[in-house]
């Protein structure tokens, strides 16, 4: 229980140093109404990708790491993508967060933690890249971070201590390394998706 | 799942009890530690879900979701139990195995792993039926309103209310686009045709949501939308939420008194 408490502490810790950091380069601009509209939009398109595994795909021992990051990091990508700015990664997890935990899963603050983590990681990887996914090596560095903090984060700590549930450290290996290579797929996936996309979103396509 | 009309108790609690008993219900299925206590809150829990009298549809969903996270809770602790003294009674790869077996450390089945994996499916199941109770009791909206009440930033209250429009906007326009496709003779049968199928729907899909999206932030921006709403719903504290405020917190307490002395 302490050391989930203490994790939580280091999140909302790395979430000040982000804040910082950004301040501290100035990188902060509020977002306008069509750019929280966007981040909306990709919140809900997170959820329908993610939809399949509700119903039991994550339950599948193994491989589900690898199926469930791959939708989820190339939705991610592909809305950052569209709205480069500091805040956008945390905004579009935390609001998918919240969205799923409003329409199916009821309100834990529980899990909070866990998806501030997952965008506070991706904030602190761009603000010393200096780098907004603007390249593909970018992209995939995001994911394989992105990979590697949430499943060493979920179950070394969340499962354990949420749902008192104990995995070998053989077994978090694997899915741990699934996730890695599934959020890397999955990011390149998203920035070749998010091309078009961007080119009608920037030069009025759309 | 979603909402049912009723007049239940849980239709009745404001929403804000509802997001208090929440976490109170979350704190008590991380701190509670016996099978006894995890089997009187499964009971309770299953009690208030008969309670708002759901169709039959709805305990299906119930009944699949426990079956499989009871078969994946046994199936995981069973294999990866690591308290003493554990009992193995199927052997899946032996330790003196080539590789995997120096690995892994050989990989068994272990009695009181299995035990112990039907036990923690109880914090499973209590947490299944409380997001049931509160899905089928509370709209998305209210919901919404009453984080925004207990200090959630009303622009993400804003982000939340345009999610939820989103995602039948987003089945509408996948049927619409998978028929164009098809029209024009995209075959979606086969995993290549799917695949296929995803690569070609999922952009126009999101530029169509993305036109969407552009009208929705211009029609707020021409009405002067800073964030700030005025609702139509008051929210207001019953008596019966009063009592629900008290008895959590002693219940959560008395949980953790229990545990901790």
């Amino acid at each position: 229980m302490s050391a989930y408490t203490g994790s939580m502490i280091l999140v909302f810790i790395l979430g000040g140093i982000v804040f910082y950091g950004a301040m501290k380069r100035r990188i902060i601009q509020s977002f306008s109404l069509q750019e929280i509209v966007t981040i909306a939009l990709f919140c809900s398109l997170l959820y329908i990708a993610t939809v399949p595994f509700k119903f039991g795909l994550s339950r599948i021992p193994f491989i589900q790491a690898f199926i469930f990051s791959i939708p989820f990091t190339a939705v991610l990508v592909a809305g950052i993508r569209l709205v480069p700015k500091c805040g956008t990664a945390t905004l579009i997890i935390f609001g998918n967060s919240l969205l799923s935990q409003i329409i199916s899963r009821g309100i834990n603050p529980l899990w909070w933690p866990y998806a501030l983590l997952a965008g506070f990681v991706l904030e602190l990887y761009f603000l010393i890249s200096r780098n907004y996914l603007e390249t593909r090596m970018n992209a995939l560095g995001a994911g394989l971070l992105r990979g590697f903090v949430v499943y060493i984060y979920f179950y070394f700590l969340s499962a354990p201590f949420i749902w008192h549930l104990h995995y070998a450290f053989w077994y978090v290996c694997i899915q741990t390394i699934q996730g890695i290579a599934g959020s890397g797929i999955g990011a390149l996936i998203g920035f070749a998706v998010s091309r078009p996309i961007r080119n009608a979103y920037r030069h009025g396509g759309i | 799942m979603k909402y049912l009309n009723g007049d239940s108790v849980f239709h009745r609690l404001d929403a804000r009890t509802k997001i208090f008993l929440s976490l109170t219900l979350a704190c008590l299925v991380v701190v509670l530690n016996t099978a006894g206590s995890l089997f009187a809150l499964f009971i309770l829990l299953l009690g208030s879900f008969f309670l708002i009298r759901p169709p039959a549809s709805y305990i299906r969903t119930m009944l699949y979701l426990m079956t499989v996270a009871l078969f994946a809770t046994l199936i995981s602790q069973g294999l990866f139990y690591y308290f003493e003294p554990r009992t193995p009674i199927f052997t899946i790869i032996r330790s003196d195995t080539p590789v995997i077996g120096r690995l892994t450390g050989g990989v068994y089945l272990y009695r009181e792993g299995l035990f112990y994996g039907a036990i923690q499916s109880m914090r499973l199941f209590s947490a299944a039926l409380l997001s049931m109770i509160i899905v089928m009791t509370t709209y998305p909206s209210d919901l919404i309103l009453g984080l925004n009440k207990l200090g959630i930033p009303e622009k993400l209250g804003f982000m939340l209310t345009i999610s939820i429009r989103f995602l039948p906007l987003f089945m509408e326009g996948t049927k619409r686009i998978i028929t164009a496709q098809k029209l024009r003779g995209l075959r979606l049968k086969g995993l290549r045709g799917g695949i296929k199928g995803f690569r070609y729907l999922v952009v126009p899909l999101t530029i169509d949501c993305l036109r969407k999206a552009r009208r929705i932030a211009l029609a707020a921006e021409v009405r002067g939308f800073t964030g700030k709403r005025t609702e139509i719903k008051e929210v207001r504290f019953t008596s019966l939420d009063w009592i629900a405020l008290i008895v959590m917190p002693m219940a959560l307490a008395l949980a953790i008194w229990q545990r901790f002395r």
